[in-house]
């Protein structure tokens, strides 16, 4: 077979119906909206990790003072500092830890000398598994509760629940969370512990009492801002003409709100979920260091308060990754809630 | 219509199938990930848990630069020193049973405890107490404890026989019994490894998480006084309000420390109570004597004498504390007989005015991680404005404030130690601790003195006119001393009130009825 058959053969193979070459096009143009984005995505958290190296250095004190403490003297300074490699240039410090997360290598915390992924592995499974629970059960709530209220708009229940969630979108997470903790921890009803105590070395749902009222600030603190979405969400919907026309027809109330009303109240709803979601990483923090939860954001408030670059460093990066990841999440699905 | 509606009934069914399915596989993978049985084994009818203000900056490793009470707490269950200090602040011998010493006080003799094992079985001696020194001198370790035997010579230390050894000191040091007592002088045995802590001290390490916990179990080998408790944890909390809540909420049996505001409250929970110790604990305003104004010692007595004292004790205190009289010593007999100074604002006022600074301005740097800081920096503000003196307060993070440590005009500092540390660390230049950079001769031709006296009488009354000197012309004003708070629940008992150490460094007596 000679180079011109099988070009000629190409051409046989390309003249399929012009449906089908408009497909096989759209393919790529979706892949490149993704790795435009991943590339955009690699090119932030590059830019976030400058950013915190920094801003660290420009902290007031440093790692060695921290360490030493009250017994620090100058000769002591340098030793620690020449022992953490502080005494590099800073540039170089920075290409050192760059060089060493590219080769997956997370480095070690400067003030206990544990390879960070060590430390942080297990913490990240605890802040997950806080998040995923908070969350499984803040999506559903949300809905259900920004039904009822769109359907008994103005109503009581309305009225009631739209004040209670402005008040505790309005209130700060430790504010909540202390107000949880003196209800159902250690002042009123003595139920669940009040602080979080899951040891090293256990997975966080083998203590499931540990879980309960960091879970409820965290669904709390959701569900106040989700469900008036939800609210508005349905309240647009149901004013439309289609769903009048349903009622007119006699539908039941049920089977318009599930059947009709609620895939296209869910456009909008979806994609403010995911950045629900992605806020609660924020909230997490605070959660934590209220209930002295070993998840990452009590990670993190430590580092900080220690100056720990490399541990504050994974933490913050792998929080700038899933916002945004889970912002391209939603960015995605309110591009399909608008095509649909 | 029928048959519509029991095909939805059947669809139902199906979903309803499905939901339970899902439920059922999902708790059978949470039950097979469910913890191992048996892994509380051995820890129930006598765990003691106590709740510190931990970091995750600490390690097991006794020879570290690290200051922090959670290790110091913890390397004190594990390790022992060569001598202790009682709860009551006596020194009293741990792991040597004697020390001699030459005419001169430079070649000490220590006798080592006979039939003393490591946890790990292996026999202590004189090989180990070597190594340990070594260890804790080796400039690449910075120890914190190297700071406090400078006078040690690394390479004059010989072993005599299996358990004596001899110190060749680079200069006569008196107080050597005394100085072993250090939280960071603690004995490990030759070839020590961190991550398998092993000691001679009551608890063997089981476990442990930086800034977590740890855990430990009795060591039934133990020479001294075996712990009543068969398992010991020591949990990390980031603040001391979780520390309360946990108490409160009954997982934690002792809070080692609760700030004095909280303190009463507490006490009236039911099933709570709170251990006052008398200690001498105290914070201190450290006024810098090598720049103006403060290198004028009548500024420095005015300002003393600004405070009202009482005052300090109410407000940052909450009345959990006494006055105390710009000494570090609350009590013992080697105080010297000096007037109580009280507020004077008249003579605080003639004082700036022949100092020429009528209108004295300065500010005091603090950080907020000791219950009181901050409060009694305000109850100093507010004492001042009457004498015509402003003081501004500038609250820093720990961080902030460590960045200019020894630098601040002004700073608050805090100690609890015996004096003998307090000399080298605070009072002679260059220590770590000198936040006044106090540079005297007399108090060093003093101090020297001291520590080429052998007899104990004759140093007693060194020591009384040292005190005497701080009190005269001294850089600190040191307006009270607050007692140490221990909260615990009603069901332990054995806990102990103590002067320099807090309460849970003493666990052996310490029991827990469930």
């Amino acid at each position: 077979m000679t180079v011109c058959d099988e070009a000629q053969k190409q051409d046989v193979a390309g003249a399929a119906p012009r449906d089908d070459a408009r497909d096989i096009l759209r393919i790529p143009r979706r892949v490149r909206w993704l790795a435009g984005r991943l590339l955009l995505g690699l090119v932030t958290l590059w830019f976030v990790s400058i950013v915190v190296f920094f801003a660290t250095q420009a902290l007031p004190g440093n790692v060695a003072q921290i360490i030493l403490g009250t017994h620090a003297t100058p000769a002591r300074l340098a030793a620690v500092r020449s022992q953490l490699g502080l005494d590099q240039p800073l540039l170089s410090q920075y290409g050192d830890w760059l060089g060493g997360v590219l080769t997956g290598d997370l480095g070690t915390s400067l003030v206990n000398h544990q390879p960070v992924s060590e430390l942080l592995g297990e913490r990240l499974l605890n802040s997950l598994t806080l998040g995923v629970i908070a969350m499984v059960i803040t999506l559903p709530l949300s809905l259900v509760a920004g039904i009822i209220a769109a359907r008994r708009r103005d109503r009581a229940f309305d009225k009631g629940f739209l004040g209670a969630s402005m008040i505790a979108n309005a209130v700060p997470e430790f504010v909540i969370g202390t107000v949880v903790v003196a209800l159902f921890g250690v002042t009123v009803f003595r139920i669940f512990p009040p602080v979080s105590l899951i040891p090293a070395g256990d997975l966080p749902w083998w203590h499931p009492a540990a879980l309960v009222l960091p879970v409820a600030t965290m669904v709390i603190l959701g569900t106040a801002y989700l469900s008036r979405l939800v609210r508005v969400a349905f309240i647009d919907v149901l004013n439309s003409e289609y769903i009048q026309q349903a009622e007119l027809n006699g539908l039941s109330t049920r089977r318009i709100l599930l059947r009709h009303a609620l895939p296209n109240a869910l456009a909008p709803i979806v994609p403010a979920a995911s950045l629900v979601v992605a806020y609660s990483l924020a909230g997490l923090v605070v959660i934590e260091y209220v209930f002295s939860y070993p998840g990452i954001g009590t990670a993190l408030v430590s580092a900080v308060g220690n100056h720990d670059l490399p541990v504050i460093q994974a933490i913050v990066l792998f929080m700038a990754t899933a916002f945004y990841v889970l912002n391209m999440l939603a960015d995605a699905l309110s591009k399909v809630g608008a095509r649909t | 219509m029928a048959a519509r509606f029991r095909n939805r009934r059947g669809r139902r069914g199906v979903r309803g199938i499905a939901v339970v399915a899902g439920v059922a596989l999902t708790a059978a993978a949470i039950v097979s990930c469910a913890p191992p049985s048996g892994r509380e084994a051995g820890s129930g009818g006598g765990t003691l848990t106590i709740g510190m203000h931990g970091n995750s900056n600490e390690s097991l490793d006794p020879h570290t630069p690290v200051s922090a009470e959670a290790q110091e707490v913890r390397d004190a269950q594990l390790y022992e020193g060569l001598t202790k200090l009682s709860p009551s602040g006596k020194v009293e011998w741990d792991l040597a049973v004697g020390m001699h010493h030459n005419a001169a006080l430079d070649v000490w003799t220590v006798k080592l405890r006979p039939n003393v094992t490591f946890q790990d079985g292996s026999a202590f001696g004189a090989d180990d107490v070597i190594h340990s020194v070594k260890r804790i001198l080796d400039p690449k370790r910075s120890a914190i404890g190297a700071t406090i035997i400078p006078f040690v010579d690394p390479n004059g230390i010989t072993k005599v026989d299996k358990h004596t050894v001899k110190f060749t000191l680079k200069r006569p040091f008196s107080l050597f019994k005394q100085v072993w007592t250090s939280p960071y002088l603690l004995m490990v045995p030759t070839g020590f490894n961190p991550k398998h802590p092993v000691g001679t001290g009551p608890f063997k390490f089981v476990s442990a998480t930086p800034g977590r916990s740890s855990t430990f179990r009795r060591y039934d080998g133990y020479w001294g006084t075996k712990p009543k408790v068969t398992t010991l944890k020591l949990l990390d909390f980031p603040n001391r309000q979780a520390e309360i809540k946990a108490l409160r909420g009954g997982q934690i049996d002792v809070a080692a420390q609760v700030p004095p505001e909280q303190a009463d409250a507490l006490g009236k929970n039911p099933g709570i109570k709170v251990l006052e110790s008398k200690s001498n604990f105290h914070l201190t305003i450290g006024m810098r004597t090598d720049v103006p104004p403060f290198n004028d010692k009548r500024v420095r007595n005015a300002v003393r004498l600004l405070v009202d004292r009482h005052q300090v004790v109410k407000n940052a205190y909450s009345g959990h504390g006494s006055v105390a009289n710009d000494m570090f010593v609350r009590s013992g007999d080697c105080v010297p007989d000096v007037p109580q100074r009280k507020q004077n604002i008249a003579v605080a006022r003639k004082l700036l005015a022949e100092a020429g600074k009528p209108h004295l301005k300065f500010s005091i740097a603090t950080a907020d991680d000791e219950p009181g800081m901050l409060a009694m920096a305000q109850v100093i503000q507010q004492n001042a404005k009457r004498a015509g003196v402003t003081v501004t307060i500038n609250k820093l993070d720990t961080a902030g404030f460590l960045a200019k440590w020894k630098q601040w005009p002004v700073a608050i500092g805090y100690g609890t130690e015996p004096y003998v540390f307090d000399i080298q660390e605070s009072f002679l230049p260059g220590g770590g601790n000198n936040i006044t950079h106090w540079d005297d001769k007399k108090f060093e031709s003093l101090a020297h003195k001291l520590f080429t006296t052998a007899d104990k009488n004759a140093r007693c009354e060194i020591e009384k006119q040292m005190h005497a000197v701080q009190y005269q012309q001294g850089g600190n004003l040191i307006p009270a001393w607050a007692d140490v708070l221990t909260a615990y629940r009603s069901s332990v008992s054995g806990l102990v009130k103590t002067t320099y150490l807090s309460p849970v460094y003493y666990l052996t007596g310490v029991s827990v009825s469930k």
